[in-house]
């Protein structure tokens, strides 16, 4: 009894003694860790070098500089890139391959590029031809190649085409690069609506009254516009078909204002105030009354849309102060979304569905914010000590979010990522700009 | 957001307590033993020379096997201080001599100048620091560059240089003092186990300032091994040229990838291998490209004999919520 | 007061006559003076008075008549100043508030009585707002306080087709300013008459 337990100890510590060492052999071959977590580099390096002239003549040169670099100044816009200054580039600039075959990538990795676009540009009568590549340099692959063939004037929109693709390799979204975005200005002495291209450029004026124009607002398929005028002494509705120039009036007592747009249908919801009390109404293109949406004492304005169209956020001064609720549709259930601050104004609903941005008072300071949609994180605040910062808009692809602000003094619209980098001041024109409203993509255009 | 690599440290860990159960057990069962059986005092000296021998192995193994010892993360850094101002001479066998000034240098703004021990061959040290600014160019330019960082002047005639500087203030710019930080980093989480480590040990610190220990203990001695200060610069040189947009992760700060990265001794990065993947293939990539362009790292310290030096890369992008926070 | 008119240019034509009867004495003691003269000349004396006479009474109703329309002048600033007044007088509120403070109201019933006394009168009520919020919500804010002072009007009596609201926002301030002064300025309701 007293042996056999003690063999049986003799046992057991021998396994553990064998177990042990096994351990120790295993540990040789382990290894530490240690944490990676703070990148430098917060933008995919992308090297764009000017495009290849084919027939080397001097139009063409011309032509592939400017190509090139509004390709450069185009991805860059986006934010997702840090583009590397061609000075840096070991590859002569005359000499350079553009085919994945004779391409040293070695020579691109070297300066830190991930990725390499390349080009060659031919014309002829007017006529551009261009060859566009995109290689990721570390895996020496083409991720996508495209031809476009077109007369000269539409060079800008061959780039822009291009770079839709190439936001679309890498996150799967057609991105910005044919959207607009509307917005008010005071150029022409009165508030009207101007349209801009996604980066400020080609400004053009839309309305053309000698009152007050406010709070443009695109439908669905970017065709239809609607916004707020005093052009009949009240703030009325109007919406109008961009092209053809026809649409309706609504213009009822009390104020008619900040129209939304019903994602993928023809009808918007407004704040009319003709009960002696504005509240959001759903409206028909046509600017028929289809129901009310909100009936509470307060304020109720600035609707938007979730992009499924069930939800609708708005701003309320129910609890004594304006504040952003979520309506669901269906049920007409109203949850309180913003708790921070006393003062949460002009929601937006981002495209992709899960952050509404808007702009919220503190310390005196008109600042932009984004909140997640269920409510349960803080809000994120993407503006800091720079002027009054209101009506954010995000980008049709939720990757950018267009706001004003009067950091440099007069009112300006400016262009930050969705996380509040890279903020920089889209266009520069006489007066001052407020109320910017990016498009959805522009198809037909 | 490392949740799962610590399950699975935490698993690993279960594991070897359970192994130490398995001793204790081998130790005190029979004790349950005998009592049932009766209280025969040979039978008491028994376990306890069983004890004794259990114990005589273990330790043996402690000192065979120093560098193999199984240790994982969180020891790891508990023996990792870098808070102190002075490192005494170690007399370790291994342990370089020399001074550092760490904490001087923590205040300092160049946290490139960070002196690190003054290792005979000084090389390693240096040849890294010139190697870190010449991210984004290569041989061909590589004297231009240091020139231009030198001076770190603004001309505007000479747009290389320019470029450069650029790169290089971006760089700075996107997060300053990096070294520093990765320091102060190690040293906040070393700060909470430290005291228990010390009371645990109970040898071999002293009041004032600590040491960097050996990377392989466990007990017993403390000595800072030039390969833990090898170790320590790592981070700084992947995270120089890991390049990761938040903006192109929709924001996910959650993910983590394991890389485990194979050091020759001209710091030649041999094997790169996932160990695991964080399921974002945006950010896996990233970090498969920061370990390539990291590639080659410094030079293994020379005291570091064996051939090569494995490390597992955890990659997370937490730090990025500090950027604008 | 005839009467004593009547005494009154009796005594204007008796006292000259004295005054001539007495020079007349003088004169008597020279024989060239004749009565005939004597008589023609009372005549004319006589002739002279009536004709002041008439002068002063023309006057006098000339300078009734100014007095009247002066008295009517005075009236009609008195009106002009009680529709300035009405027009010009704005009301203020706190900020993001569309609440009446006492003194506004004591405003109002000034206003509200200017209405009853002129009936055939329509009034605008512009909302306006300070700069700061967001120019959608203060739309919606400025239109709240022109309602709140029409609902104020309208419990006193006056018909609610006589007023209309409209609300301009931050879009019209008064005082274009941007400190606290301008903006306690800027928060108002501003009334035009139609």
């Amino acid at each position: 009894m007293l042996n056999k337990s003690v063999i049986k100890i003799i046992f057991i510590c021998l396994i553990a003694t064998v177990f042990f060492l096994i351990e120790s052999a295993e540990c040789r071959t382990e290894y530490d860790y240690i944490d990676i977590n703070n990148p430098f580099i917060r933008k995919i390096p992308i090297a764009v070098p000017v495009f290849k002239s084919i027939s080397g003549s001097g139009g063409e040169k011309f032509l592939s500089q400017e190509a090139s670099n509004l390709l450069s100044k185009s991805l860059e816009f986006t934010g997702y890139f840090k583009i590397i200054d061609r000075d840096a580039y070991l590859v002569d600039p005359e000499k350079l391959d553009i085919i994945v075959s004779n391409i040293n990538f070695k020579n691109w990795t070297g300066i830190g590029a991930e990725l390499l676009i390349t080009g060659s540009l031919f014309l002829k009568d007017n006529i551009i031809e261009m060859e566009l590549r995109l290689y990721d340099t570390f895996k020496g692959l083409l991720i996508v190649g495209k031809r476009y063939k077109g007369v000269v004037n539409n060079q800008r929109k061959m780039i822009h085409r291009f770079c839709g693709e190439v936001i679309y390799k890498l996150t799967g979204n057609r991105g910005i690069f044919d959207s607009k975005i509307a917005f008010v200005s005071t150029s022409s002495r009165n508030k009207n609506i101007y349209l801009c291209e996604f980066d400020g450029r080609n400004p053009e004026q839309l309305t053309y009254n000698k009152s007050i124009v406010l709070s443009p607002a695109w439908s669905s398929d970017a065709k239809w516009i609607a916004y707020t005028s005093y052009a009949k002494g009240k703030p009325d509705l109007y919406i109008k078909h961009l092209k053809d120039k026809h649409g309706a009036i609504v213009a009822k007592k009390g104020i008619n204002i900040t129209p939304a747009w019903v994602p993928g249908k023809f009808s918007l919801a407004a704040t009319l105030s003709f009960s002696g009390n504005s509240e959001i109404y759903l409206l028909t293109g046509t600017g028929k009354i289809i129901k009310k949406l909100t009936n509470n004492w307060g304020i109720d304005v600035s609707p938007t849309f979730s992009p499924d169209g069930d939800k609708m956020a708005f701003v309320s001064n129910r609890s004594g102060s304006p504040q952003i609720y979520i309506m669901d549709l269906d049920s007409g259930q109203v949850k309180r979304l913003t708790f921070q601050g006393r003062y949460n104004t002009c929601p937006n609903w981002s495209p992709r569905g899960d952050k509404i941005a808007y702009s919220g008072m503190g310390n005196g300071q008109i600042n932009i914010y984004t909140i997640d949609v269920d409510g349960e994180s803080p809000a994120l605040q993407l503006t800091h000590d720079a002027g009054n910062n209101e009506s954010p808009t995000w980008s049709p692809d939720g990757s950018l979010i267009a706001f004003s602000s009067t950091r440099e003094g007069p009112c300006r619209i400016y262009v930050m990522t969705a996380y509040g980098t890279d903020q920089r001041c889209l266009l520069a024109l006489p007066g001052e700009q407020t109320d910017p409203e990016w498009s959805p993509r522009v198809i037909d255009n | 957001m490392k949740a799962k690599f610590l399950i699975s440290t935490f698993r690993e860990r279960l594991r070897k307590i359970n192994l130490n159960l398995l001793m204790k057990e081998s130790m005190f069962a029979p004790s349950y033993l005998f009592r049932g059986t009766g209280n025969d005092p040979l039978t008491l000296f028994l376990p306890f020379a069983v004890s004794l021998v259990c114990h005589a192995i273990f330790f043996a193994i402690l000192i065979y096997f120093p560098i193999h010892t199984p240790y994982n993360k969180k020891l790891l850094h508990s023996v990792i201080n870098v808070s102190m101002v002075t490192l005494p001479a170690q007399g370790s066998a291994s342990g370089p001599a020399g001074e550092i000034e760490l904490k001087s240098k923590i205040q300092s703004t160049q946290p490139k100048k960070a002196r690190v021990p003054k290792i005979p061959s000084k090389t390693s040290s240096n040849a890294d620091q010139s190697r870190s600014k010449t991210v984004y160019v290569a041989t061909k330019k590589g004297r231009k560059i240091k020139e231009s960082l030198k001076k770190k002047t603004f001309k505007p005639s000479k747009v290389v240089k320019n470029a450069i500087t650029r790169i290089e203030k971006q760089v700075e710019d996107s997060r300053p003092n990096p070294v520093i930080e990765a320091i102060n980093r190690l040293k906040t989480k070393v700060g909470s186990s430290e005291a228990r480590d010390i009371g645990a040990k109970g040898e071999g610190l002293t009041g004032q300032g600590g040491n960097i220990p050996g990377g392989a203990l466990t007990t017993g001695y403390l000595a800072l091994k030039p390969i833990d200060i090898y170790k320590a610069e790592i981070p700084y040189h992947i995270e120089k040229n890991w390049a990761f947009s938040e903006q192109l992760s929709g924001g996910h700060t959650d993910l983590v990838a394991v890389v485990v990265i194979k050091i020759m001794q001209n710091g030649e990065i041999k094997d790169i291998w996932f160990e695991k993947k964080s399921g974002d293939s945006y950010f896996d990539e990233s970090a498969f490209k920061a370990v390539k362009k990291s590639d080659p790292l410094p030079e293994l310290p020379k005291e570091y004999l064996k051939p090569y030096y494995n490390i597992g890369l955890i990659f997370t992008p937490s730090g990025l919520k500090k950027g604008h926070d | 007061m005839k009467k004593k008119l009547w005494i009154w240019l009796s005594l204007l034509l008796v006292i000259p006559g004295f005054l001539i009867v007495t020079s007349c004495a003088k004169k008597a003691v020279k024989p060239d003076i004749t009565q005939e003269d004597e008589a023609a000349k009372l005549a004319a004396e006589k002739a002279k008075q009536e004709e002041i006479a008439r002068q002063r009474a023309l006057d006098e109703k000339r300078r009734q008549l100014d007095e009247k329309r002066l008295k009517e002048e005075a009236a009609m600033r008195k009106i002009i100043a009680a529709r300035n007044l009405f027009m010009n007088e704005d009301i203020y509120f706190d900020f993001d508030r569309s609440d009446l403070k006492p003194e506004t109201q004591k405003i109002l019933k000034g206003k509200a009585k200017w209405l009853r006394n002129n009936f055939g009168e329509s009034v605008i009520i512009e909302g306006h707002c300070d700069e700061r919020g967001t120019n959608e919500y203060n739309l919606a804010l400025g239109d709240r306080r022109a309602q709140s002072a029409k609902n104020f009007l309208i419990d006193l009596g006056i018909a609610e087709s006589r007023l209309t609201t409209i609300s301009y926002g931050e879009e019209r301030p008064a005082d274009p300013r941007h400190n606290e002064d301008a903006w306690s300025k800027n928060r108002r309701d501003h009334f035009v008459l139609e």
